[in-house]
């Protein structure tokens, strides 16, 4: 464990752990957070996990913590590595088994007082449209063939099917299709978890919310991005479902057999890493894209399936009930980025692990009308709580390697919220303040439940305060769907 | 707690942990395998049984161990069966695991994947003990 007077304070939201600290450390360790989430961050293994990733081979200072860290395997939820393209390595675990998890966000015109009538069938109609669960299959059924296209086109494969817009692209990160994605060194067993679940949402964290826009902080910003104060809209929280955690499971088991070629020793078997130029690198980039692709054609489809909920639902009460893609963020991936260190651009491979990208104004590949202002970062709260939408801004390129939080982040470990929590009576609760639930597994909830994460508004008031994402609009959840 | 097998969850923030012990390997295996199952609160359900075999690599006991739970997550998710029986023998410098498995309930909790993290196997006494985390 790190104490606390080990670490510097540099402001009341900025802290820094040198890298004289440890011997192996090739980066100072930024941790933006307030003293009282730092005591807690300080309390598990997630500043040392930070620590282990700041000696990964061509780091470039500084390893960044984000507010919402807690404690991950190798390398801790909520921290950004970014590492030098040229002579710098790749690591799988830094980036995470789900790649490309994200949150992807919906508006609509419809007004939550038009529609709270309709709330509990909306949400049994998302839950019955969206499948979820351990074991569930989905109901779009592909070929190989199919799943290859898949991993080289990503939710462009989903718009030649009709179950996409060219808007919904723009307004995808990537535009939902990362270019050097390919299955050629996916594994066997990779390909026969992704064929049966595409189109689902799994278990665990994962769900859909319908919330209401509570507040809009940002008038303008709010407007671009179609948020109405009042009005439903949808988020949907998904990854790469067992295709990704299958690449990452591989790849790690492989790096692991061929680390011997490039290093000697690992704080932690979860950080090994391959030279980003070497064979076994590039293998992992493209199979990682790939993985990014599925997950981004997924949220796709499962966009796709709540339209199709939202028309069953309103279309008889409205005109209004198109959900209109706000945007579609990753906070599980490894991206090459240019970044200007020293004066000089230089080409990086950043890490983000549980982070989200915050680009602000003028970002590379930010959609025409996001461009001017900056990309929308979708921070969502814990199931029941408060979520929030951002703007990303031009000091996160400076100072978090262009990232910001991506959640609340845990603070309660999931066997001790079972222990203190009872999903059936939380169910209850959270359906007395008039929020429908639709749970494939009261465990489940009760692991999910408000008390086991911090709270997201101080951590959004943190990353506000440092200058690397700006207040857009606050939501209220009113439906949510889990496996 | 039996003394001489078992497993018990143990405290983990944000994943899922747990803590075994075995005499032999081959057996420490299979406790490990129960206690994932244990945290997934996955049961057999009532129909036919089924064989399914895994040869594993016989390399450092810490990467079969995780080749090997990642082999069965990957079964259970993709044939939706689980194990009630286990029988690991060892032949060519190489492990055969058999299970007899059944199709396995709805419900239950996901695990994506079998991590390294802080992964030892260690010996206590005459009883081999590990701790895995699962990424969930």
């Amino acid at each position: 464990m790190i104490r606390m007077d080990q670490i510097e304070k540099i402001s009341d939201f900025e802290w820094v752990i040198s890298r004289k600290f440890r011997g192996d450390m090739l980066a100072d360790v930024r941790i933006f957070s307030s003293q009282e989430l730092l005591k807690i961050a300080s309390g598990d293994l997630s500043l040392e996990q930070a620590v282990n990733a700041s000696a990964l081979p061509g780091i470039i200072s500084p390893m960044v913590v984000m507010p919402d860290v807690h404690q991950g395997y190798g390398f801790p939820i909520g921290g950004v590595a970014a590492i030098n393209a040229k002579n710098g390595v790749i690591s799988p675990g830094a980036i995470g088994y789900d790649i490309n998890c994200g949150v992807r966000l919906l508006a609509s015109s419809i007004e939550f007082e038009q529609a709270k009538d309709q709330l509990p069938s909306l949400a049994t109609t998302l839950n019955q449209y969206c499948p979820s669960g351990v074991g569930v299959e989905g109901d779009i059924r592909i070929s190989k063939k199919e799943l290859d296209e898949i991993c080289c086109s990503g939710a462009r494969w989903a718009m030649k099917k009709g179950m996409a817009s060219d808007d919904d692209l723009r307004r995808t990160e990537e535009a939902g299709e990362m270019a050097k994605g390919t299955s050629e060194n996916i594994s066997h067993k990779a390909i026969e978890r992704g064929l049966p679940q595409l189109g689902t949402l799994g278990a665990g964290n994962h769900f859909i919310e319908v919330d209401r826009v509570d507040q809009i902080i940002d008038e303008n910003a709010a407007k671009i991005m179609g948020l109405f104060k009042d009005c439903l809209v949808l988020q949907i929280h998904c990854g790469s479902r067992g295709f990704g955690h299958q690449i990452c499971t591989d790849f790690v088991q492989q790096f692991l057999v061929s680390f011997r070629k490039w290093g000697s020793d690992l704080p932690d078997r979860e950080l090994v890493y391959a030279p980003l130029d070497s064979n076994e690198g590039k293998a992992y980039l493209g199979a990682m894209q790939a993985a990014a692709n599925y997950a981004f054609c997924n949220r796709q489809l499962l966009a796709h399936f709540a339209r199709k909920a939202f028309s069953d639902v309103f279309s008889k009460k409205t005109h209004n009930f198109h959900l209109r893609q706000v945007y579609d963020v990753a906070h599980n991936m490894g991206k090459m980025e240019t970044y200007s260190i020293n004066n000089i651009a230089t080409r990086v491979c950043v890490h983000r692990k549980g982070a989200t990208r915050a680009f602000g104004p003028g970002g590379e590949g930010l959609p025409q009308e996001y461009s001017p202002f900056g990309q929308p970062v979708l921070v969502p709260g814990s199931m029941g709580t408060d979520s929030w939408v951002l703007i990303g801004s031009e000091k996160s390129k400076n100072i978090s390697w262009g990232s910001c939080c991506h959640g609340a982040g845990r603070l309660m470990s999931r066997s001790k919220a079972k222990h203190v929590v009872r999903g059936d009576r939380l169910k209850a609760e959270l359906e007395g303040e008039g929020i429908e639930i639709r749970a494939g597994s009261m465990g489940g909830l009760a692991e999910e439940a408000p008390q086991a994460y911090k709270d997201v508004d101080e951590v959004v008031a943190i990353v506000e305060h440092v200058g690397i994402a700006g207040k857009v609009a606050h939501l209220r959840p009113v439906a949510v769907i889990k496996g | 707690m039996n003394k001489r097998h078992g497993f018990q969850e143990i405290e983990h923030t944000a994943d899922k942990e747990i803590e075994a012990w075995a005499p032999t390997f081959e057996e420490l295996m299979i406790e490990c395998a129960k206690g994932m199952i244990s945290l997934m609160a996955i049961k057999p359900g009532s129909g036919a049984k089924v064989i399914r075999d895994l040869i594993l690599p016989d390399i450092e006991n810490e990467m079969t161990l995780v080749g090997f739970l990642g082999d069965l997550l990957q079964i259970m998710d993709v044939q939706h069966l689980v194990p009630t029986v286990y029988k690991i023998s060892k032949s060519k410098g190489r492990k055969k695991v058999e299970m007899e498995m059944k199709k396995f309930l709805p419900g239950g909790r996901e695990i994506k994947a079998v991590t390294h993290h802080n992964l030892r196997i260690i010996q206590k006494g005459y009883l081999l003990h590990t701790q895995v985390v699962f990424d969930v």
